[in-house]
């Protein structure tokens, strides 16, 4: 098995591939008492294309998620609490994870986590009763003030781009998914060469090898199936707006999202493009910076509800920006107003020191407990990248990187606003002008 | 440098009513600090404590503003520090949480611990102020925000309907008091004597201080005491734990109500018990809340989710201190009526033949295998334990264990069969004229 190691935390992870082609990483945590984890499929709510003849279906991915669930003896769940075990699953934007956590029984639920994602067993009552629970899902999330935000300050960046889709799909769109479509879903995308196993937590990371082999050995036939043909992932093409929408809520939210014109990073400077956005975002905006302060005192935001995040993958790379406001448009000359006092780098270059040494604490805390070490290994290698490779970009980052990123993403040009506004419902768009 | 101690925190007396808690464990790269002043849940000390939080966070004497204090915070590699207010049942307590890189893992090995229990020091004993008073324009400013935070807080609707199905179930009781406070109490806070308040409180209230990280014990319990010893009163009086049950009718109180726009209903059932967490029984509770929808399995989520189709969200929870056990979920109005009769259904049927075999030792299995990986997650274990003190209940993770594998069919009908609804809140996005 290979070894990379973390001289700084201490830490080492062991990887190997294995004869399916399936990859693995083990990250042994001695002292813990659980053992997590994780079967990573390439595919998420971006992919939305079946083969044949290529249909698109919006929420294919997360609708499978969930009947991957049924098997012939009934809800696989039910087998994962008798041993104890915690199960779960997760669609993305680019995959889809299935996850359990345990203490005792590790090998037997090892083994069900397997015989989930690659046993699968579709009914046309189980698919007709799925469709009901995910529109009720659909349903719920509508009402959910940081959902209906962050999906409409994607519709108003990217338009129609599935980014700006509901990953679990829309009501419409999740009553045309058929037995059709999700087997040929299925063998197109739940193939070897897609999936990584993560495994955290006092074990022995060879014998897990083993054993992993011989149970995929078991469960996957010698001969590959016809493999469908996976349909590229389409680039995402900033056409900047402005949308408002209502929600029966107290205040308006303003969320902003700018598309970062460095598209198609992989692998460390991904990693690296990530921490540098991160990085422009706290020096500006962050709780030490001058701007939280007077805002904050000024009654304009709240902490509670004023943030960012990064996402940035390999299909696309955006950032967001925004909070509960009572002056939505106020506020958004306000942020842009201070991404153009900051391109001359004097505050870049003030707030560097003190940005550059929090992320490093905060790279510590995400190899800390055995949840934050899972997430962060599917995290790094489902973007092409090691797991530590973090730290090694974080040491590359420089000053001139952090002021890049006012150059190519967090300029007015590339953004797209969305404002959710107090009432019963409607949405308005209009186009940005320049 | 002490070994692990298998998850359980050793006590230490620091002053009258001030405890530390010590966790020593090298599992961790990060040290973490909750310190907890315990009040009862009050009207008008709610409010003041909720305002108390907030101004905790604004500035103390050496760094007297919110900037330099989160410029302080930063410098310490990006801790993480947040002045709340929790509530525990009927109890609310002042939290401060402080989580800071270990030492051995910094480049220059910098260590943080003894400056951070300095600043949560400051931050609680020396807060920023004027004139013996919180500074009036920082007050009022807090004032409004925390009134904008109360109104973001109930735009999630299950939260919203979660606190009217309290609000009707408990009139009069601690529980129904919002832990965040009321803007109406503000008129009659002013600085100077909030600032009083809070130092009686800090003179008077139980602290519980909880350390867990790779820490000597010696070095600690000598750097705490320094810190944290300071005049101590005698301590408040918290009135005895509630009795249980108080229902005002033996038919269940239904409240429904309409919020144009919401795309779907929000559903909460009160059910009063006559079990709590420090009783013999409450193992017994603890399961049946688990197999009846407390998990992936329970049977809420196998038959009213998947079986009808009738819902995505739907779960069970306890509140453990007060003696009462919640069904949650998102229903649409027309399925309303529905999902009440399939909650009403699983009880009774749990009431007359008890759960089955294999469903309490899933749900029996589940419980252990969260009590035995606690450990790992410090936050986790933080909660299970203050939480268990507020309660009076004794007894390690061990005999806890050991009492959920003794819990029988028999016990679990019984504290069902002890299970009382009380109120059904329902607020939906229909207009007024619809009916369910």
């Amino acid at each position: 098995m290979r070894r990379a190691k973390c001289e700084l935390i201490g830490d080492e992870i062991l990887s190997d591939t294995l004869s399916q082609g399936i990859r693995l990483y083990v990250y042994p945590k001695p002292g813990l008492k659980a053992r997590h984890t994780a079967v990573s499929v390439g595919c998420g709510s971006l992919d939305t294309v079946c083969p044949p003849p290529g249909e698109a279906h919006h929420g294919i991915p997360h609708f499978l998620e969930h009947r991957l669930f049924e098997k012939l003896e009934g809800d696989i769940t039910a087998r994962f609490t008798a041993l104890g075990a915690d199960v779960d699953a997760q669609t993305s934007f680019t995959n889809t994870a299935y996850s359990f956590e345990c203490v005792d029984h590790f090998e037997e639920s090892l083994r069900l986590l397997l015989e989930l994602v690659f046993k699968p067993y579709f009914t046309e009552a189980g698919l007709v009763r799925e469709r009901q629970i995910i529109q009720h899902e659909i349903r719920l999330f509508e009402d959910n003030l940081e959902w209906v935000s962050f999906h409409t300050a994607l519709k108003a960046l990217y338009g129609q781009h599935p980014l700006a889709v509901d990953m679990a799909g829309t009501v419409e769109s999740v009553a045309q998914i058929d037995l059709r479509s999700l087997e040929g879903f299925y063998k197109t995308y739940y193939r070897p060469e897609h999936i990584a196993i993560f495994l955290c937590g006092e074990l022995d990371p060879l014998a897990c090898c083993h054993l992993i082999q011989e149970i995929v050995d078991d469960l996957l036939p010698r001969a590959g199936p016809e493999r469908g043909e996976i349909a590229v992932r389409q680039r995402p093409v900033p056409a900047p707006s402005t949308v408002s929408v209502s929600l029966p809520v107290s205040r308006p939210r303003l969320c902003m999202a700018f598309h970062d014109d460095e598209q198609g990073l992989r692998g460390p400077s991904l990693l690296k493009r990530e921490i540098c956005l991160e990085m422009a975002f706290d020096i500006l905006f962050g709780p030490s910076s001058e701007f939280f302060a007077r805002h904050y005192e000024a009654g304009h935001i709240q902490a509670e509800s004023f943030g960012w995040e990064t996402y940035a993958e390999i299909a696309f790379c955006f950032s967001m920006i925004g909070g509960d406001v009572d002056d939505p448009p106020g506020m958004m000359e306000a942020i842009h107003g201070e991404f153009n006092r900051a391109r001359d780098r004097r505050l870049i270059e003030r707030g560097y020191s003190r940005a550059h040494r929090k992320i490093l604490g905060q790279l510590i805390y995400r190899f800390d407990e055995g949840e934050a070490c899972l997430a962060s290994m599917q995290s790094t290698v489902n973007r092409e990248a090691e797991p530590f490779d973090y730290f090694s970009a974080h040491a590359q980052v420089s000053i001139a990187d952090v002021a890049s990123c006012l150059d190519s993403c967090l300029k007015e040009p590339n953004c797209g606003t969305a404002i959710v506004w107090p009432g019963d419902g409607g949405t308005t768009q209009q186009a940005c002008t320049d | 440098m002490s070994l692990d101690v298998g998850g359980d925190f050793q006590p230490h007396s620091i002053a009258k009513g001030v405890r530390l808690h010590l966790r020593s464990t090298q599992i961790f790269k990060t040290v973490r600090v909750d310190l907890f002043v315990h009040s009862l849940l009050q009207p008008l000390n709610n409010t003041r404590l909720a305002l108390v939080a907030r101004l905790l966070e604004r500035g103390t004497r050496d760094l007297p503003d919110l900037r330099r204090l989160n410029q302080f915070v930063d410098d310490l590699y990006g801790a993480i520090f947040a002045a709340e207010v929790d509530q525990f049942g009927d109890r609310q307590v002042v939290h401060l949480t402080l989580e800071l890189p270990d030492a051995r893992f910094l480049p220059e090995g910098d260590d943080l611990l003894a400056p951070g229990l300095e600043f949560l020091r400051d931050v609680l004993r020396y807060p920023f102020e004027e004139n013996a008073g919180f500074p009036p324009t920082v007050l009022a400013g807090e004032k409004h925000a925390l009134e904008q935070h109360i109104a973001s807080h109930f735009d999630d609707r299950m939260v919203l309907v979660l606190h009217r199905c309290i609000r009707e179930m408990c009139p009069g009781e601690p529980y129904s008091l919002c832990v965040l406070g009321d803007p109406g109490d503000f008129p009659r806070i002013g600085a100077a004597d909030l600032f009083d308040f809070h130092h009686r409180t800090l003179a008077q209230n139980p602290i519980d201080i909880y350390i867990t990280g790779a820490v000597a014990s010696e070095r600690l319990t000598g750097i705490v005491s320094d810190l944290f010893s300071w005049d101590r009163q005698a301590l408040a009086p918290l009135p005895p734990r509630p009795g249980g049950m108080a229902l005002a009718s033996s038919e269940p109180k239904v409240v429904m109500e309409s919020i144009a726009g919401m795309h779907q209903g929000k559903l909460a059932m009160g059910f009063r018990t006559t079990v709590g967490l420090a009783d013999e029984a409450y193992p017994a509770l603890l399961l049946l809340d688990f197999l009846l929808g407390g998990d992936a399995h329970s049977r809420l989520y196998r038959t009213v989710r998947e079986r009808l189709g009738l819902c995505y969200h739907v779960g069970s929870f306890l509140e453990p201190l007060c003696k009462l056990m919640f069904v949650e979920a998102g229903v649409e109005l027309q399925d309303y009526s529905r999902f009440l009769s399939q909650v009403r259904n699983q009880i009774h049927s749990i009431c007359d033949t008890g759960p089955q075999q294999e469903e309490l030792d899933r749900a029996r299995a589940l419980a252990i295998r969260r009590l035995w990986s606690m450990p790992d997650d410090r936050e986790g274990m933080v909660g299970f334990s203050y939480q268990r003190a507020l309660a009076g209940a004794t007894g390690s993770r061990a005999l806890v264990e050991e009492n959920l594998g003794r819990v029988t069919i028999r016990q679990v009908q019984d504290v069902a069969q002890g299970l009382v609804l009380d109120t059904v809140y329902f607020l939906h996005g229909q207009r007024s004229g619809q009916q369910a």
